[in-house]
C-alpha cells in the first residue's frame, strides 16, 4: 500500500512539475532593460514550462500597479526603487536580477562641457521631478559640493518635453535617461529637425560622476527583472527565466542591429538604429539581485536620504531577494 | 397752468408715415382718451408726448411737472419686492427711504393689497395683483400727468372696476391730468372728458367727441346710451371697420 | 448694499440648512470606507488614513507652499477670465455685430478639450504658471463671456422705456435696472468658471508643472503613493467646496429667489 501511495505522489508531483503553464506574462517599460525579453519570445524561450511567453507594456506608474495588484503579470522589468516601494507595500514582488547599471546622461550643446562643475552657471533641464534621477542628480551635486545655485534645475514632467526643449534651442542642457538620449541624437542629425536643432553631444556620464564623487564603481543599480505573485512559488521556471534572461541579454549585446530592428517590431514608438546606438551607452550586465545586495543597499540609502517615499519608506530586508531556488 | 399741447406733430418710421399733422391739446385736470384700432400709432404718440421719441416735425409742448405711467403689461422690477417696486418712482424723485417705504405702504393698502404680500417678488404675484402694484407706483408719485397705455384690459372686470374708481377718485378731486390709451370705447366715455378718434394709415384724429357731463354724475345708463350713440357714428364705424345688423 | 445685508441675515438660516448636505456628505464617505475595506488599502485608502495623512500634509510647509502657488494661478486665471470676459461679454451684448462675430469663436473655445491646450501651452509658454494660467483662462473665459453677454442682449427695453417716463436719473437706471438684471446672468458664469478655473489648474498643473497641488499629485502617482494622492485629491475639493458653498451659493440663492 505504501509503495503504491508513495509512486502515485512521485508521479503527481512530476505531473504538476511538468504541468505547462498556458502563458508566461513578462511585463516591462519601453526601456532597454525589457529588450531582450523580445528575444526570449522570438526563440520561444521556457517552452516548457508554457506554451508561450506575452510581453506586456507598461507606460506608467498607474499601468504598472493595476498590473500588479490584479496579478496580470508574473515577471517584470522594473526601476529597483519601484520594486522596493512595491515590497514595501506588502505586495508580492521579489527582485530577481539587476541588469541595468547606468542609463543617465547629460546631453549638451557645448562639446567641452565633460563633467557636473562644467555646468556652473548654466540651466540643466531635468525630467521627473522628484524621481530617482532627479535624487541621483542632486545627490551627486550635493556631494560635489554644488550648491543650489551653480546649477540651474529646470523641471519638466517628462522626457520627451525635455527632448523638445533642446531641439527648440530653449535648453542647452538636458538629463536624459537612455534610450531617450540614443533616440533625441538621431533626431537631431536628421532631416528635418537638424535645420532647427542645434549640434548636441553626449557630454555627461552621470554613472561616472557617481562613482567619482562617492569612490565606488561607475554603476548604480537601477533596473532590473522581479518576480511577482504566484510565480515566486515556482523556483524551476524562475531558474530558467534567470538563465533564458542572461542569455537573450548577450545576445542583445552583441548583435546591435538585430536588436534594434527586434525591438521596433514590439514597440513602435522607437527607431531601430537609435536602439542600436543605444545599446553601446547603456551598462547591460545581469548579475543577480542578491549578489547586487551592496549596491542596492547603499543604492536606496541615498534615495532614502533625500525622500524614503521613493523607496516605500525603508530599505527593504532580505526577504526582498530571490533566493538560490532548489536547494 | 399746465398742459400737453401737440401742434401739427408728423412722425415717420422710414418709408411709414406713422402721424400726419396731429392737433390736440390737453389741459390741466382733463381726461383725454385716445381710441382707433391696433397698430394706428396711438402707443407712438404717447412715446412722442412722454419724450421717449424724438419728434420730427411739429411741436409738443408739455409743461407738466411730474408724470408717470401704466402700461397694459404691469412691468415689475422683478429683483424688487411690492414696497420697492411701487417706491420707484418715488425714488426716481429723490424722496427719503424711509418716507418712501411708509408712503408705498399706504397706498399699497389703499389698492387692497395685504401686508403679507409687501415682501413678496414680482414673480411670487398673480396678474391682477401685479397691476395692481403697477398702478400703485404710478399713483403713489402723485403725478401732475398720468400716461395709462390700455392699463384694464388684460384685467377681469371686478378689478377693471376697482382700479377705474381709484382713479376716478383723483380725477373727481381734479387732482389729476390723464392720456388715455385704450380701445375699450365704453371705458373710455366712463372717465374721459374728451376722446379723440385716431383713424389709422397714417394716423390722424378724425373727430374729437366731448363729454360735459362731470365723470361723477355718469352713471351706467348715460355710458351705455353715449356707448351706443358712439358705435352708431359713421366715423366710428368706418374707422374701426365695424359692421351691423 | 440692502442685499449684502441680507445675505448676511440669512447666513445662519442658510448654514442650519446644511445639514441635508452635511448628511449626504458623510453617507458618501461609509460608502468611501466600504470600498476601501473591499479592495484594499493600495487601490483605495480608507478615509481615516487619508484625513490623516491629510492632516499630516498641512503641518508641511512645502505642501502649504504648494497649495499657495496652484491658489495663486487659479486665481490670477480665473481673476483675469472675470474681468476680460464680463467687459467683452456687455461690450459685445451692446453691439449686435459683435455678438455675432464671436459666437462661432466662442463655439470653438468651449468646444475644445482642456488638455488639447496644456499641450499647445506647453510649447509655446514651456513649463510653469504662464501655461497653467493661460489654459485656465481659455477654458473659463468663454463661460463668463456668454454669461455677460447673454445678460447684456436680454435687457429688455420695457423697463427702460417705464424708467424713462418716471424720468428716473441715469445712475439709478444703472444700479437698479442695468445692474441686478446683468448679475442675474453674470453670477451664475463666474460661479461656473470658478469651478472650471479650480479643475483645469490642478489638471495643467499634472502635466505641465514641478510645482503645485498638481505637480505633488503626479509625484505621489510616480511614487505609487496612493494615500497621498487621495489626501491631495481631498484637500483640493474641500477648498472648492469652501469657496462655493460658504462664499458663493449664498449669493447665488438670494438671487435665485426673484428668478423665474
Amino acid at each position: 500500500m505504501k509503495k503504491i501511495l508513495f509512486v502515485l505522489s512521485v508521479l503527481l508531483t512530476l505531473s504538476t512539475a511538468s504541468q505547462k503553464l498556458e502563458k508566461i506574462i513578462v511585463a516591462g517599460p519601453a526601456a532597454n532593460v525589457s529588450h531582450p525579453i523580445f528575444k526570449m519570445i522570438e526563440d520561444g524561450a521556457l517552452k516548457k514550462y508554457a506554451d508561450k511567453i506575452e510581453f506586456k507594456l507598461w507606460k506608467n506608474p498607474d499601468q504598472l500597479r493595476a498590473m500588479i495588484i490584479n496579478k496580470e503579470v508574473d515577471f517584470v522589468a522594473i526601476p529597483t526603487n519601484v520594486a522596493s516601494i512595491l515590497y514595501n507595500k506588502k505586495q508580492p514582488i521579489k527582485m530577481l536580477n539587476v541588469s541595468v547599471w547606468g542609463i543617465l546622461k547629460i546631453l549638451v550643446r557645448d562639446e567641452k562641457v565633460k563633467c557636473l562643475e562644467d555646468l556652473k552657471g548654466q540651466e540643466l533641464v531635468v525630467p521627473w521631478r522628484g524621481d530617482m534621477p532627479d535624487i541621483v542628480l542632486r545627490a551627486i551635486m550635493k556631494k560635489k559640493g554644488l550648491a543650489k545655485e551653480d546649477i540651474k534645475l529646470i523641471y519638466v514632467s517628462n522626457p520627451m518635453d525635455a527632448a523638445q526643449q533642446l531641439i527648440m534651442r530653449r535648453a542647452d542642457n538636458i538629463l536624459l535617461p537612455e534610450p531617450a538620449t540614443s533616440m533625441v541624437l538621431r533626431k537631431t542629425k536628421s532631416f528635418p529637425v537638424n535645420i532647427v536643432a542645434p549640434t548636441v553631444f553626449r557630454g555627461i556620464d552621470l554613472q561616472k560622476e557617481w562613482g567619482d564623487v562617492y569612490k565606488r564603481e561607475a554603476k548604480i543599480p537601477q533596473a532590473g527583472m522581479a518576480v511577482v505573485g504566484d510565480m515566486i512559488e515556482k523556483k524551476e521556471i524562475i531558474k530558467a527565466f534567470e538563465e533564458e534572461y542572461a542569455k537573450a541579454m548577450q545576445w542583445y549585446k552583441t548583435h546591435k542591429k538585430e536588436s534594434g530592428e527586434l525591438v521596433v517590431k514590439h514597440i513602435d514608438m522607437f527607431n531601430a538604429d537609435a536602439i542600436a546606438d543605444s545599446i553601446d551607452h547603456v551598462q547591460l550586465d545581469v548579475k543577480r539581485a542578491i549578489d547586487s545586495q551592496e549596491e542596492l543597499n547603499f543604492f536606496f540609502d541615498v534615495l532614502k536620504e533625500d525622500n524614503p517615499k521613493i523607496i516605500g519608506g525603508s530599505v527593504p530586508d532580505e526577504a526582498f531577494y530571490i533566493k538560490d531556488s532548489l536547494k | 397752468m399746465a398742459r400737453l399741447k401737440v401742434e401739427n406733430l408728423s412722425f415717420s418710421f422710414g418709408y411709414d408715415t406713422i402721424l400726419d399733422n396731429i392737433n390736440f391739446e390737453i389741459n390741466e385736470g382733463e381726461v383725454v382718451s385716445i381710441v382707433g384700432p391696433s397698430g394706428g400709432g396711438k402707443t407712438t404718440l404717447l412715446r412722442l408726448c412722454s419724450g421717449l421719441l424724438d419728434r420730427q416735425d411739429g411741436k409738443i409742448e408739455n409743461s407738466f411737472e411730474t408724470q408717470a405711467i401704466a402700461f397694459q403689461d404691469p412691468r415689475l422690477l422683478p429683483w424688487k419686492n411690492v414696497i420697492d417696486n411701487i417706491a420707484f418712482g418715488l425714488k426716481a424723485m429723490g424722496v427719503p427711504s424711509k418716507e418712501r417705504e411708509a408712503r408705498a405702504k399706504e397706498i399699497a393698502l389703499k389698492f387692497d393689497l395685504e401686508e403679507s404680500d409687501f415682501e413678496k417678488f414680482p414673480k411670487e404675484l398673480s396678474g391682477g395683483m401685479s397691476q395692481r402694484v403697477s398702478f400703485a407706483r404710478a399713483l403713489v408719485t402723485k403725478p401732475k400727468l398720468l400716461f395709462l397705455d390700455e392699463p384694464f384690459s388684460a384685467l377681469d372686470i371686478g378689478l377693471k372696476r376697482e382700479l377705474q374708481d381709484h382713479v376716478m377718485e383723483l380725477i373727481d378731486n381734479h387732482e389729476i391730468t390723464i392720456f388715455f390709451i385704450t380701445h375699450d370705447i365704453m371705458e373710455a366715455i366712463r372717465l374721459s372728458d374728451k376722446i379723440l378718434l385716431l383713424a389709422p394709415d397714417p394716423g390722424r384724429i378724425v373727430k374729437i367727441f366731448e363729454f360735459d357731463v362731470p365723470q361723477s354724475k355718469r352713471d351706467d345708463e348715460y355710458v351705455y346710451t353715449q356707448t351706443a350713440k358712439l358705435l352708431s357714428d359713421r366715423e366710428i364705424i368706418e374707422t374701426f371697420e365695424l359692421e351691423f345688423k | 448694499m440692502k442685499s449684502l445685508l441680507k445675505i448676511l441675515r440669512d447666513f445662519p438660516a442658510y448654514l442650519w440648512s446644511g445639514w441635508g448636505a452635511i448628511a449626504s456628505i458623510f453617507l458618501f464617505i461609509a460608502a468611501w470606507d466600504i470600498g476601501n475595506q473591499v479592495y484594499g488599502d493600495m487601490i483605495l485608502p480608507s478615509p481615516i488614513e487619508t484625513f490623516h495623512t491629510l492632516a499630516t500634509l498641512f503641518k508641511d510647509p512645502d505642501f502649504t507652499q504648494s497649495l499657495m502657488i496652484t491658489l495663486r494661478r487659479a486665481m490670477v486665471g480665473f481673476g483675469i477670465s472675470l474681468v476680460v470676459g464680463t467687459a467683452l461679454g456687455l461690450f459685445a451684448g451692446f453691439f449686435v455685430t459683435a455678438s455675432i462675430v464671436s459666437r462661432p469663436i466662442v463655439t470653438i473655445l468651449m468646444g475644445m478639450p482642456p488638455i488639447a491646450w496644456i499641450v499647445l501651452a506647453m510649447i509655446w509658454f514651456g513649463m510653469g504658471d504662464a501655461t497653467v494660467e493661460f489654459t485656465v483662462i481659455v477654458a473659463s473665459l468663454p463661460i463668463v463671456f456668454v454669461g455677460a453677454l447673454q445678460g447684456t442682449r436680454t435687457l429688455e427695453d420695457k423697463f427702460e422705456e417705464m424708467a424713462d417716463i418716471f424720468k428716473v436719473p441715469l445712475m439709478m437706471k444703472f444700479f437698479d435696472i442695468y445692474l441686478p438684471h446683468i448679475f442675474s446672468y453674470v453670477f451664475p458664469a463666474w460661479v461656473a468658471a470658478l469651478g472650471m478655473a479650480w479643475k483645469i489648474v490642478v489638471m495643467a498643473e499634472l502635466l505641465a508643472t514641478s510645482d503645485g497641488l498638481g505637480a505633488d499629485l503626479a509625484m505621489a502617482r510616480s511614487q505609487l503613493d496612493t494615500a497621498s494622492a487621495l489626501a491631495i485629491v481631498v484637500a483640493m475639493v474641500g477648498l472648492l467646496m469652501v469657496a462655493e458653498y460658504i462664499f458663493l451659493e449664498p449669493i447665488k440663492r438670494e438671487v435665485e429667489k426673484w428668478r423665474d
